[in-house]
Protein backbone atom coordinates (compact mmCIF):
# COMPACT_ATOMS: atom_id res chain seq x y z
CA UNK A 1 0.00 0.00 0.00
CA UNK A 2 1.12 3.89 -1.20
CA UNK A 3 1.76 5.36 2.28
CA UNK A 4 0.22 8.47 1.36
CA UNK A 5 -3.13 5.92 0.81
CA UNK A 6 -2.60 4.19 4.13
CA UNK A 7 -2.28 8.18 6.10
CA UNK A 8 -5.44 9.38 4.39
CA UNK A 9 -7.32 6.15 5.21
CA UNK A 10 -6.54 6.38 8.79
CA UNK A 11 -6.51 9.81 8.98
CA UNK A 12 -10.01 9.84 7.38
CA UNK A 13 -10.93 7.03 9.99
CA UNK A 14 -9.50 8.64 12.98
CA UNK A 15 -11.81 12.43 11.69
CA UNK A 16 -15.04 9.74 11.67
CA UNK A 17 -14.55 8.88 14.97
CA UNK A 18 -13.61 12.17 16.02
CA UNK A 19 -16.33 13.49 14.57
CA UNK A 20 -18.67 11.03 15.93
CA UNK A 21 -17.51 11.93 19.76
CA UNK A 22 -18.56 15.56 18.83
CA UNK A 23 -21.79 13.84 17.36
CA UNK A 24 -22.59 12.63 20.39
CA UNK A 25 -22.18 16.02 22.23
CA UNK A 26 -23.90 17.62 20.07
CA UNK A 27 -27.12 15.61 20.35
CA UNK A 28 -26.98 16.54 24.03
CA UNK A 29 -26.16 19.83 23.98
CA UNK A 30 -28.81 20.18 21.45
CA UNK A 31 -31.42 18.38 23.58
CA UNK A 32 -30.39 19.25 27.38
CA UNK A 33 -27.60 22.78 27.04
CA UNK A 34 -29.17 25.34 29.66
CA UNK A 35 -26.85 28.00 31.10
CA UNK A 36 -29.20 29.13 33.60
CA UNK A 37 -29.17 25.57 35.25
CA UNK A 38 -25.69 24.93 37.38
CA UNK A 39 -26.79 21.15 37.13
CA UNK A 40 -23.98 18.55 37.04
CA UNK A 41 -25.21 17.49 33.40
CA UNK A 42 -24.96 21.10 32.25
CA UNK A 43 -21.44 21.91 33.63
CA UNK A 44 -20.14 19.00 32.38
CA UNK A 45 -21.21 19.67 28.59
CA UNK A 46 -19.86 23.25 29.60
CA UNK A 47 -16.47 21.25 30.42
CA UNK A 48 -16.59 19.13 27.38
CA UNK A 49 -17.22 21.71 24.74
CA UNK A 50 -13.54 22.99 25.28
CA UNK A 51 -12.06 19.73 24.60
CA UNK A 52 -14.30 18.51 21.86
CA UNK A 53 -14.38 22.02 19.82
CA UNK A 54 -10.29 22.06 19.96
CA UNK A 55 -10.96 18.28 18.50
CA UNK A 56 -13.31 19.25 15.81
CA UNK A 57 -11.20 22.00 14.92
CA UNK A 58 -8.10 19.39 14.11
CA UNK A 59 -10.51 17.22 12.37
CA UNK A 60 -11.52 20.43 9.72
CA UNK A 61 -7.67 21.01 9.40
CA UNK A 62 -7.15 17.74 8.16
CA UNK A 63 -10.10 17.75 6.13
CA UNK A 64 -8.86 21.09 4.07
CA UNK A 65 -5.43 19.13 4.12
CA UNK A 66 -6.65 16.03 3.00
CA UNK A 67 -8.38 17.83 -0.27
CA UNK A 68 -4.83 18.61 -1.36
CA UNK A 69 -3.28 15.64 -0.13
CA UNK A 70 -6.01 13.39 -1.52
CA UNK A 71 -5.12 15.14 -5.23
CA UNK A 72 -1.67 14.68 -5.10
CA UNK A 73 -1.64 11.24 -4.41
CA UNK A 74 -4.27 10.46 -7.09
CA UNK A 75 -1.61 12.26 -9.41
CA UNK A 76 1.29 9.98 -7.77
CA UNK A 77 -0.54 6.97 -8.54
CA UNK A 78 -0.88 7.71 -12.32
CA UNK A 79 1.69 5.47 -13.39
CA UNK A 80 0.67 2.43 -12.25
CA UNK A 81 -2.79 3.05 -15.03
CA UNK A 82 -2.44 2.43 -18.35
CA UNK A 83 -4.03 5.78 -19.82
CA UNK A 84 -3.98 7.53 -17.11
CA UNK A 85 -1.08 11.01 -17.10
CA UNK A 86 -2.66 12.87 -14.01
CA UNK A 87 -4.96 12.50 -11.32
CA UNK A 88 -7.97 13.05 -13.87
CA UNK A 89 -7.02 10.01 -15.12
CA UNK A 90 -6.83 8.21 -11.43
CA UNK A 91 -9.71 9.31 -10.33
CA UNK A 92 -11.51 7.63 -13.51
CA UNK A 93 -10.33 3.96 -12.75
CA UNK A 94 -13.58 3.26 -10.86
CA UNK A 95 -17.13 5.06 -9.76
CA UNK A 96 -15.45 6.14 -6.22
CA UNK A 97 -12.90 8.70 -7.27
CA UNK A 98 -14.68 12.02 -8.45
CA UNK A 99 -17.82 11.70 -5.48
CA UNK A 100 -14.79 11.51 -3.20
CA UNK A 101 -13.16 14.20 -4.80
CA UNK A 102 -16.83 16.57 -5.10
CA UNK A 103 -17.68 15.88 -1.07
CA UNK A 104 -14.33 16.95 -0.19
CA UNK A 105 -14.09 19.81 -1.74
CA UNK A 106 -17.69 20.32 -0.21
CA UNK A 107 -16.64 19.22 3.61
CA UNK A 108 -13.37 21.44 3.04
CA UNK A 109 -15.79 24.68 2.21
CA UNK A 110 -17.88 23.44 5.52
CA UNK A 111 -15.30 22.87 7.71
CA UNK A 112 -14.11 26.18 6.64
CA UNK A 113 -16.97 27.90 7.70
CA UNK A 114 -17.44 25.63 10.75
CA UNK A 115 -14.13 26.93 11.93
CA UNK A 116 -15.16 30.61 11.48
CA UNK A 117 -18.55 30.41 13.46
CA UNK A 118 -16.50 28.53 16.63
CA UNK A 119 -14.15 31.16 16.20
CA UNK A 120 -17.16 33.75 16.82
CA UNK A 121 -18.51 31.52 19.45
CA UNK A 122 -15.09 31.36 21.20
CA UNK A 123 -15.18 34.94 21.26
CA UNK A 124 -18.07 35.13 23.82
CA UNK A 125 -17.76 34.74 27.29
CA UNK A 126 -21.79 32.99 26.98
CA UNK A 127 -21.63 30.19 23.66
CA UNK A 128 -24.49 32.39 21.90
CA UNK A 129 -23.12 30.19 18.97
CA UNK A 130 -23.21 26.94 20.59
CA UNK A 131 -26.45 24.88 19.41
CA UNK A 132 -25.66 26.27 15.77
CA UNK A 133 -22.15 24.98 16.07
CA UNK A 134 -23.01 21.67 17.28
CA UNK A 135 -26.46 21.44 14.40
CA UNK A 136 -23.56 22.17 11.92
CA UNK A 137 -21.43 19.46 13.44
CA UNK A 138 -24.22 16.67 12.89
CA UNK A 139 -24.08 17.56 9.07
CA UNK A 140 -20.78 17.77 8.60
CA UNK A 141 -20.09 14.36 10.62
CA UNK A 142 -22.44 12.82 8.50
CA UNK A 143 -20.71 14.47 5.04
CA UNK A 144 -17.10 13.18 6.84
CA UNK A 145 -18.86 9.65 7.04
CA UNK A 146 -20.12 9.19 3.71
CA UNK A 147 -16.72 10.93 2.17
CA UNK A 148 -14.69 8.66 3.78
CA UNK A 149 -16.88 5.95 2.50
CA UNK A 150 -16.07 6.85 -0.85
CA UNK A 151 -12.45 7.58 -0.34
CA UNK A 152 -11.82 3.89 0.99
CA UNK A 153 -14.33 2.57 -1.56
CA UNK A 154 -11.94 4.37 -4.16
CA UNK A 155 -8.53 3.24 -2.81
CA UNK A 156 -10.31 -0.42 -2.39
CA UNK A 157 -11.10 -0.86 -5.77
CA UNK A 158 -8.41 0.47 -7.36
CA UNK A 159 -7.59 -2.02 -10.12
CA UNK A 160 -4.48 -1.81 -12.30
CA UNK A 161 -6.17 -3.98 -15.14
CA UNK A 162 -8.44 -1.05 -15.83
CA UNK A 163 -7.37 0.67 -18.89
CA UNK A 164 -8.31 4.49 -18.41
CA UNK A 165 -8.25 7.38 -20.64
CA UNK A 166 -6.04 10.36 -19.79
CA UNK A 167 -6.61 13.95 -19.29
CA UNK A 168 -6.38 15.49 -23.19
CA UNK A 169 -9.66 12.63 -23.79
CA UNK A 170 -11.47 13.50 -20.64
CA UNK A 171 -11.27 17.44 -21.19
CA UNK A 172 -11.60 16.98 -25.39
CA UNK A 173 -14.21 18.58 -26.89
CA UNK A 174 -15.81 15.19 -27.83
CA UNK A 175 -16.11 14.62 -24.20
CA UNK A 176 -19.46 13.22 -22.79
CA UNK A 177 -18.65 14.79 -19.51
CA UNK A 178 -19.85 17.92 -17.88
CA UNK A 179 -16.46 18.90 -17.09
CA UNK A 180 -15.67 18.46 -20.82
CA UNK A 181 -18.77 20.71 -21.55
CA UNK A 182 -17.57 23.35 -18.91
CA UNK A 183 -13.91 22.76 -20.16
CA UNK A 184 -15.33 23.97 -23.71
CA UNK A 185 -17.31 27.17 -22.98
CA UNK A 186 -16.99 30.12 -25.88
CA UNK A 187 -13.09 31.36 -24.15
CA UNK A 188 -13.93 34.75 -24.69
CA UNK A 189 -17.73 34.91 -23.15
CA UNK A 190 -16.37 33.36 -19.82
CA UNK A 191 -12.95 35.81 -19.79
CA UNK A 192 -15.94 38.45 -19.60
CA UNK A 193 -17.99 36.60 -17.02
CA UNK A 194 -14.73 35.86 -15.47
CA UNK A 195 -12.95 39.33 -14.80
CA UNK A 196 -16.32 41.21 -13.99
CA UNK A 197 -17.16 38.51 -11.82
CA UNK A 198 -13.52 38.90 -9.98
CA UNK A 199 -13.34 43.10 -10.25
CA UNK A 200 -17.00 42.73 -8.78
CA UNK A 201 -15.81 40.65 -5.87
CA UNK A 202 -12.94 42.90 -5.08
CA UNK A 203 -14.72 46.30 -5.56
CA UNK A 204 -17.44 44.28 -2.96
CA UNK A 205 -14.69 43.61 -0.84
CA UNK A 206 -13.22 47.02 -0.79
CA UNK A 207 -16.12 48.64 -0.14
CA UNK A 208 -17.40 45.99 2.82
CA UNK A 209 -13.56 46.45 4.59
CA UNK A 210 -14.22 50.47 4.39
CA UNK A 211 -18.11 50.65 5.42
CA UNK A 212 -18.58 47.08 7.18
CA UNK A 213 -21.74 47.22 4.54
CA UNK A 214 -22.89 44.60 2.23
CA UNK A 215 -21.57 41.26 4.06
CA UNK A 216 -24.16 39.51 2.73
CA UNK A 217 -24.32 40.89 -1.23
CA UNK A 218 -20.23 40.04 -0.48
CA UNK A 219 -20.88 36.35 0.61
CA UNK A 220 -23.07 35.81 -2.31
CA UNK A 221 -20.54 37.24 -4.51
CA UNK A 222 -17.98 35.19 -3.21
CA UNK A 223 -19.53 31.40 -3.46
CA UNK A 224 -20.49 32.50 -7.30
CA UNK A 225 -17.23 33.66 -7.85
CA UNK A 226 -15.96 30.41 -6.62
CA UNK A 227 -17.81 28.53 -8.74
CA UNK A 228 -17.08 30.55 -11.89
CA UNK A 229 -13.17 30.35 -11.36
CA UNK A 230 -13.28 26.98 -10.97
CA UNK A 231 -14.77 27.00 -14.28
CA UNK A 232 -12.75 29.41 -15.50
CA UNK A 233 -9.87 27.52 -14.31
CA UNK A 234 -11.02 24.31 -16.94
CA UNK A 235 -12.01 26.93 -19.68
CA UNK A 236 -9.15 29.25 -19.46
CA UNK A 237 -7.02 29.70 -17.03
CA UNK A 238 -5.36 25.92 -17.41
CA UNK A 239 -4.85 26.56 -21.60
CA UNK A 240 -2.93 29.70 -20.81
CA UNK A 241 -0.59 28.00 -18.20
CA UNK A 242 -0.15 25.00 -19.94
CA UNK A 243 -0.06 27.41 -23.37
CA UNK A 244 -1.75 24.73 -25.22
CA UNK A 245 -4.84 24.99 -26.70
CA UNK A 246 -6.31 22.21 -26.31
CA UNK A 247 -5.08 20.52 -22.76
CA UNK A 248 -7.57 21.92 -20.04
CA UNK A 249 -6.64 19.61 -17.55
CA UNK A 250 -7.23 20.96 -13.65
CA UNK A 251 -4.74 19.02 -12.37
CA UNK A 252 -1.80 18.92 -14.67
CA UNK A 253 -1.77 22.60 -12.75
CA UNK A 254 -0.65 20.04 -9.75
CA UNK A 255 2.38 18.77 -11.18
CA UNK A 256 6.07 19.99 -11.19
CA UNK A 257 6.89 20.37 -15.00
CA UNK A 258 4.27 23.79 -14.35
CA UNK A 259 5.55 24.30 -10.76
CA UNK A 260 3.16 23.43 -8.69
CA UNK A 261 1.32 26.32 -9.40
CA UNK A 262 -2.18 24.89 -8.97
CA UNK A 263 -1.55 24.65 -4.92
CA UNK A 264 -1.43 28.09 -4.66
CA UNK A 265 -4.11 28.83 -7.48
CA UNK A 266 -6.76 26.22 -5.81
CA UNK A 267 -5.58 27.28 -2.32
CA UNK A 268 -5.72 31.02 -2.37
CA UNK A 269 -9.16 30.59 -4.50
CA UNK A 270 -10.55 28.55 -1.63
CA UNK A 271 -9.10 30.52 1.27
CA UNK A 272 -10.82 33.30 -0.13
CA UNK A 273 -13.92 31.90 -1.14
CA UNK A 274 -14.49 30.37 2.56
CA UNK A 275 -13.63 33.80 3.81
CA UNK A 276 -15.94 35.32 1.47
CA UNK A 277 -18.84 33.27 2.21
CA UNK A 278 -17.96 33.21 6.23
CA UNK A 279 -18.61 36.83 6.15
CA UNK A 280 -22.33 36.74 5.02
CA UNK A 281 -22.62 33.18 7.95
CA UNK A 282 -21.50 35.55 10.62
CA UNK A 283 -23.87 38.34 9.46
CA UNK A 284 -26.45 36.30 10.48
CA UNK A 285 -25.21 36.53 14.21
CA UNK A 286 -24.38 39.89 14.44
CA UNK A 287 -27.73 40.81 16.40
CA UNK A 288 -26.53 38.91 19.37
CA UNK A 289 -25.62 40.80 21.94
CA UNK A 290 -22.45 38.93 23.50
CA UNK A 291 -21.41 39.23 19.38
CA UNK A 292 -22.31 42.94 18.46
CA UNK A 293 -18.36 43.92 18.95
CA UNK A 294 -17.04 40.64 17.77
CA UNK A 295 -18.41 39.50 14.62
CA UNK A 296 -17.38 43.09 12.72
CA UNK A 297 -13.82 42.97 13.47
CA UNK A 298 -14.00 38.89 12.69
CA UNK A 299 -15.79 40.15 9.58
CA UNK A 300 -12.42 42.82 8.91
CA UNK A 301 -10.22 39.81 8.74
CA UNK A 302 -12.00 38.16 6.76
CA UNK A 303 -12.46 40.50 4.00
CA UNK A 304 -9.16 41.42 3.95
CA UNK A 305 -8.10 37.48 3.95
CA UNK A 306 -10.94 37.47 0.44
CA UNK A 307 -9.17 40.54 -1.19
CA UNK A 308 -5.66 38.52 -0.62
CA UNK A 309 -6.63 35.21 -1.30
CA UNK A 310 -8.70 36.62 -5.23
CA UNK A 311 -5.37 38.78 -5.60
CA UNK A 312 -3.32 35.33 -5.63
CA UNK A 313 -5.91 33.81 -7.64
CA UNK A 314 -6.34 36.70 -9.86
CA UNK A 315 -2.72 36.96 -10.00
CA UNK A 316 -1.85 33.87 -10.77
CA UNK A 317 -4.09 33.48 -13.51
CA UNK A 318 -3.42 36.58 -15.69
CA UNK A 319 0.29 36.43 -14.76
CA UNK A 320 0.82 33.84 -18.22
CA UNK A 321 -2.34 35.69 -20.28
CA UNK A 322 -0.32 39.18 -19.95
CA UNK A 323 3.63 37.74 -20.06
CA UNK A 324 2.98 34.78 -22.27
CA UNK A 325 3.45 34.91 -26.20
CA UNK A 326 0.52 32.51 -26.04
CA UNK A 327 -2.98 33.83 -27.50
CA UNK A 328 -6.23 32.00 -27.23
CA UNK A 329 -8.31 34.35 -29.36
CA UNK A 330 -9.24 32.14 -32.16
CA UNK A 331 -9.84 28.98 -31.06
CA UNK B 1 -22.04 40.87 46.68
CA UNK B 2 -20.31 37.20 45.36
CA UNK B 3 -23.31 35.29 45.29
CA UNK B 4 -22.90 31.15 45.47
CA UNK B 5 -25.44 28.85 44.85
CA UNK B 6 -25.31 25.28 45.29
CA UNK B 7 -21.80 24.57 45.17
CA UNK B 8 -20.62 21.34 45.10
CA UNK B 9 -17.02 19.77 44.34
CA UNK B 10 -16.42 16.04 43.61
CA UNK B 11 -12.57 14.85 42.70
CA UNK B 12 -12.34 11.61 40.80
CA UNK B 13 -16.23 11.74 39.86
CA UNK B 14 -17.27 8.43 38.93
CA UNK B 15 -14.58 6.72 40.19
CA UNK B 16 -14.05 4.40 42.75
CA UNK B 17 -11.76 6.97 44.87
CA UNK B 18 -14.61 9.44 44.34
CA UNK B 19 -13.92 12.49 46.81
CA UNK B 20 -16.89 14.96 47.25
CA UNK B 21 -14.73 18.30 49.04
CA UNK B 22 -17.65 20.78 48.87
CA UNK B 23 -21.26 20.20 48.90
CA UNK B 24 -24.07 22.45 48.39
CA UNK B 25 -22.69 25.56 49.43
CA UNK B 26 -24.98 28.40 49.07
CA UNK B 27 -23.72 31.65 50.39
CA UNK B 28 -23.73 35.56 49.85
CA UNK B 29 -20.40 37.13 50.19
CA UNK B 30 -20.50 40.88 50.76
CA UNK B 31 -18.12 43.37 48.52
CA UNK B 32 -15.58 45.56 50.44
CA UNK B 33 -15.40 43.07 53.72
CA UNK B 34 -13.67 40.82 54.97
CA UNK B 35 -14.64 37.10 55.50
CA UNK B 36 -13.05 34.14 57.11
CA UNK B 37 -13.70 30.37 55.69
CA UNK B 38 -12.79 28.27 59.00
CA UNK B 39 -12.26 24.91 59.37
CA UNK B 40 -9.96 22.04 59.89
CA UNK B 41 -7.84 20.48 57.05
CA UNK B 42 -9.74 18.98 54.73
CA UNK B 43 -12.93 20.70 55.52
CA UNK B 44 -13.04 22.32 51.61
CA UNK B 45 -12.01 25.49 52.46
CA UNK B 46 -8.77 25.76 49.62
CA UNK B 47 -11.52 24.13 47.26
CA UNK B 48 -14.00 26.72 48.09
CA UNK B 49 -11.29 29.61 47.48
CA UNK B 50 -10.53 28.35 44.49
CA UNK B 51 -13.83 27.87 43.36
CA UNK B 52 -14.56 31.51 43.95
CA UNK B 53 -11.45 32.55 42.33
CA UNK B 54 -11.64 31.01 39.16
CA UNK B 55 -8.69 28.83 39.59
CA UNK B 56 -11.18 25.70 39.54
CA UNK B 57 -14.62 24.89 38.33
CA UNK B 58 -17.45 23.49 40.76
CA UNK B 59 -19.00 19.87 39.66
CA UNK B 60 -22.63 21.85 40.28
CA UNK B 61 -23.73 25.52 41.20
CA UNK B 62 -23.27 28.50 40.14
CA UNK B 63 -21.27 31.98 41.02
CA UNK B 64 -22.17 35.51 40.61
CA UNK B 65 -19.97 38.11 41.22
CA UNK B 66 -22.68 41.48 40.84
CA UNK B 67 -24.18 41.08 37.40
CA UNK B 68 -21.71 38.12 36.08
CA UNK B 69 -21.94 34.43 36.22
CA UNK B 70 -18.14 33.00 35.90
CA UNK B 71 -18.34 29.39 36.49
CA UNK B 72 -19.76 28.92 32.53
CA UNK B 73 -16.96 31.45 31.19
CA UNK B 74 -14.36 29.63 28.33
CA UNK B 75 -11.24 29.85 30.10
CA UNK B 76 -9.73 32.48 28.35
CA UNK B 77 -12.40 35.10 29.83
CA UNK B 78 -11.61 33.15 32.98
CA UNK B 79 -8.03 33.99 32.52
CA UNK B 80 -9.04 37.75 32.35
CA UNK B 81 -11.08 37.88 35.28
CA UNK B 82 -8.50 35.70 37.58
CA UNK B 83 -6.00 38.86 36.38
CA UNK B 84 -8.24 41.69 36.93
CA UNK B 85 -10.55 40.85 39.32
CA UNK B 86 -8.61 38.49 41.86
CA UNK B 87 -4.99 39.09 44.04
CA UNK B 88 -3.89 35.63 45.17
CA UNK B 89 -2.08 35.28 48.68
CA UNK B 90 -1.12 31.04 49.16
CA UNK B 91 0.21 29.46 51.89
CA UNK B 92 3.78 29.09 50.19
CA UNK B 93 3.72 32.33 48.77
CA UNK B 94 4.67 31.21 45.14
CA UNK B 95 7.15 33.56 44.83
CA UNK B 96 10.06 33.03 41.97
CA UNK B 97 13.00 31.93 43.40
CA UNK B 98 16.22 33.10 40.76
CA UNK B 99 14.33 36.58 40.33
CA UNK B 100 14.18 39.96 41.95
CA UNK B 101 11.68 40.92 44.40
CA UNK B 102 10.10 43.82 41.96
CA UNK B 103 10.08 41.09 39.23
CA UNK B 104 8.03 38.54 41.40
CA UNK B 105 5.51 42.00 42.34
CA UNK B 106 5.05 43.17 38.58
CA UNK B 107 4.96 39.52 36.85
CA UNK B 108 1.12 39.13 36.85
CA UNK B 109 0.73 42.36 35.47
CA UNK B 110 2.94 41.08 32.06
CA UNK B 111 -0.09 39.84 30.10
CA UNK B 112 -1.83 42.49 30.37
CA UNK B 113 0.51 44.78 28.12
CA UNK B 114 1.16 47.97 30.28
CA UNK B 115 3.41 50.57 30.18
CA UNK B 116 6.40 49.20 31.77
CA UNK B 117 7.98 52.20 33.69
CA UNK B 118 4.55 52.58 35.24
CA UNK B 119 4.41 49.06 35.85
CA UNK B 120 7.42 49.04 37.62
CA UNK B 121 6.26 52.28 39.41
CA UNK B 122 3.39 50.94 40.98
CA UNK B 123 5.41 48.11 41.87
CA UNK B 124 7.96 50.18 43.64
CA UNK B 125 4.83 51.99 45.33
CA UNK B 126 3.11 49.07 46.85
CA UNK B 127 6.75 47.27 48.25
CA UNK B 128 7.25 51.11 49.95
CA UNK B 129 3.39 50.31 51.42
CA UNK B 130 4.73 47.33 53.17
CA UNK B 131 8.19 48.91 53.97
CA UNK B 132 10.28 46.10 51.70
CA UNK B 133 10.88 48.97 48.85
CA UNK B 134 14.69 48.42 49.78
CA UNK B 135 14.74 45.00 49.13
CA UNK B 136 13.16 45.58 45.68
CA UNK B 137 16.44 43.90 43.54
CA UNK B 138 17.22 41.60 46.10
CA UNK B 139 16.26 37.94 44.79
CA UNK B 140 13.30 36.72 46.45
CA UNK B 141 15.25 33.69 48.65
CA UNK B 142 17.09 36.42 50.18
CA UNK B 143 14.13 37.61 52.02
CA UNK B 144 12.39 36.50 55.37
CA UNK B 145 9.11 34.81 55.84
CA UNK B 146 7.55 37.41 57.14
CA UNK B 147 8.84 39.55 54.10
CA UNK B 148 8.35 36.85 51.21
CA UNK B 149 4.77 37.14 52.71
CA UNK B 150 4.38 40.94 52.14
CA UNK B 151 5.91 40.65 48.64
CA UNK B 152 3.04 38.52 48.11
CA UNK B 153 0.83 40.65 49.13
CA UNK B 154 2.18 43.46 46.96
CA UNK B 155 2.17 40.84 43.92
CA UNK B 156 -1.33 40.27 44.46
CA UNK B 157 -2.71 43.71 44.07
CA UNK B 158 -0.23 44.90 41.41
CA UNK B 159 -3.57 44.48 39.09
CA UNK B 160 -5.52 46.35 41.77
CA UNK B 161 -8.05 43.91 42.08
CA UNK B 162 -11.36 43.70 44.18
CA UNK B 163 -11.32 41.00 45.88
CA UNK B 164 -8.17 39.28 47.59
CA UNK B 165 -8.02 35.63 48.32
CA UNK B 166 -5.82 34.61 50.69
CA UNK B 167 -5.23 30.94 51.81
CA UNK B 168 -3.99 29.97 55.40
CA UNK B 169 -1.99 33.33 54.93
CA UNK B 170 -0.65 32.94 58.48
CA UNK B 171 0.29 29.22 58.34
CA UNK B 172 4.08 29.99 58.29
CA UNK B 173 4.67 32.80 60.23
CA UNK B 174 4.67 33.63 63.84
CA UNK B 175 2.05 35.62 66.08
CA UNK B 176 3.36 38.84 65.55
CA UNK B 177 3.98 38.78 61.70
CA UNK B 178 0.63 37.39 61.51
CA UNK B 179 -1.21 40.83 62.98
CA UNK B 180 0.86 42.37 61.22
CA UNK B 181 -0.40 40.63 58.06
CA UNK B 182 -4.16 41.15 58.92
CA UNK B 183 -3.46 45.01 59.91
CA UNK B 184 -2.12 44.88 55.99
CA UNK B 185 -5.81 42.91 54.99
CA UNK B 186 -8.19 45.21 57.72
CA UNK B 187 -6.37 48.58 56.01
CA UNK B 188 -6.78 46.91 52.36
CA UNK B 189 -10.51 45.95 53.73
CA UNK B 190 -10.82 50.13 54.46
CA UNK B 191 -9.72 50.85 51.14
CA UNK B 192 -12.64 49.00 49.90
CA UNK B 193 -11.10 45.54 48.88
CA UNK B 194 -13.27 42.57 49.40
CA UNK B 195 -10.46 40.28 51.28
CA UNK B 196 -11.22 36.25 51.59
CA UNK B 197 -9.69 34.25 53.90
CA UNK B 198 -9.23 30.45 54.94
CA UNK B 199 -7.58 29.67 57.77
CA UNK B 200 -8.10 27.38 60.64
CA UNK B 201 -5.69 29.94 62.81
CA UNK B 202 -8.17 31.21 65.65
CA UNK B 203 -5.86 34.14 65.40
CA UNK B 204 -7.49 35.05 61.95
CA UNK B 205 -11.20 34.33 62.44
CA UNK B 206 -10.87 35.77 65.91
CA UNK B 207 -9.21 39.11 64.21
CA UNK B 208 -11.27 42.55 64.58
CA UNK B 209 -11.21 43.29 61.59
CA UNK B 210 -13.08 39.84 60.05
CA UNK B 211 -16.64 40.74 59.17
CA UNK B 212 -17.98 37.37 58.56
CA UNK B 213 -16.31 33.97 59.93
CA UNK B 214 -18.14 30.79 57.88
CA UNK B 215 -17.10 27.72 59.45
CA UNK B 216 -16.94 24.68 57.02
CA UNK B 217 -16.39 20.49 57.96
CA UNK B 218 -16.42 18.08 55.92
CA UNK B 219 -16.94 20.38 52.32
CA UNK B 220 -20.48 21.72 54.07
CA UNK B 221 -21.20 24.86 55.80
CA UNK B 222 -21.64 23.92 59.45
CA UNK B 223 -21.88 27.79 60.49
CA UNK B 224 -21.98 31.29 59.81
CA UNK B 225 -21.56 34.15 61.66
CA UNK B 226 -21.34 38.00 61.49
CA UNK B 227 -18.70 39.77 64.06
CA UNK B 228 -20.95 40.58 67.26
CA UNK B 229 -24.25 38.55 66.13
CA UNK B 230 -24.96 34.77 67.39
CA UNK B 231 -24.17 31.75 64.92
CA UNK B 232 -26.53 29.73 62.77
CA UNK B 233 -26.37 27.12 61.51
Amino acid sequence: MNPAVLALSFGGILACIAAGYGTQLGIAILRRWNLTSGSERQLALERKTYLVSVLLGWVMIFEFLSLFMFVHTADHLHALFVGAMCAAGTLTVNEYGYPALILKILNAVLCGLWMLINHADTRAPDYPLIRVKYAAVLIIAALLVIENGFQLGYWMHLNPNVITSCCGILFSTGGQTVAADLAHLPPAGTMMVFFASLMGVVGMALCFYRTGRGARVLAVMSGWFFILALTSILSFISVYIYQLPTHHCPFCLLQREYGYIGYPLYGSLLIGGIAGMGIGVLDRFKGIDSLTAVIPKIQHRLCLTVLIGFAIFGGIAVYPMIFSDFKLIGY
Amino acid sequence: MIELTDISKTFQAGQPNAFMALEGITLSLPLGRMTVFAGPSGSGKTTLLSIIGGMARPTTGRIRIGDHEITSLPERFLSDLRRNRFGFIFQDHHLIRGITVLENVMLPAYPLGQDRRLLKRRALELLAGFQIEDKARFPVEWLSGGQQQRVSVARALINNPETIIADEPTAHLDTDLARQFLEIMTGLVKGGKTVLIGSHDPLVFGWKGVNRVVHLRDGRIVGKKMKGRPACG
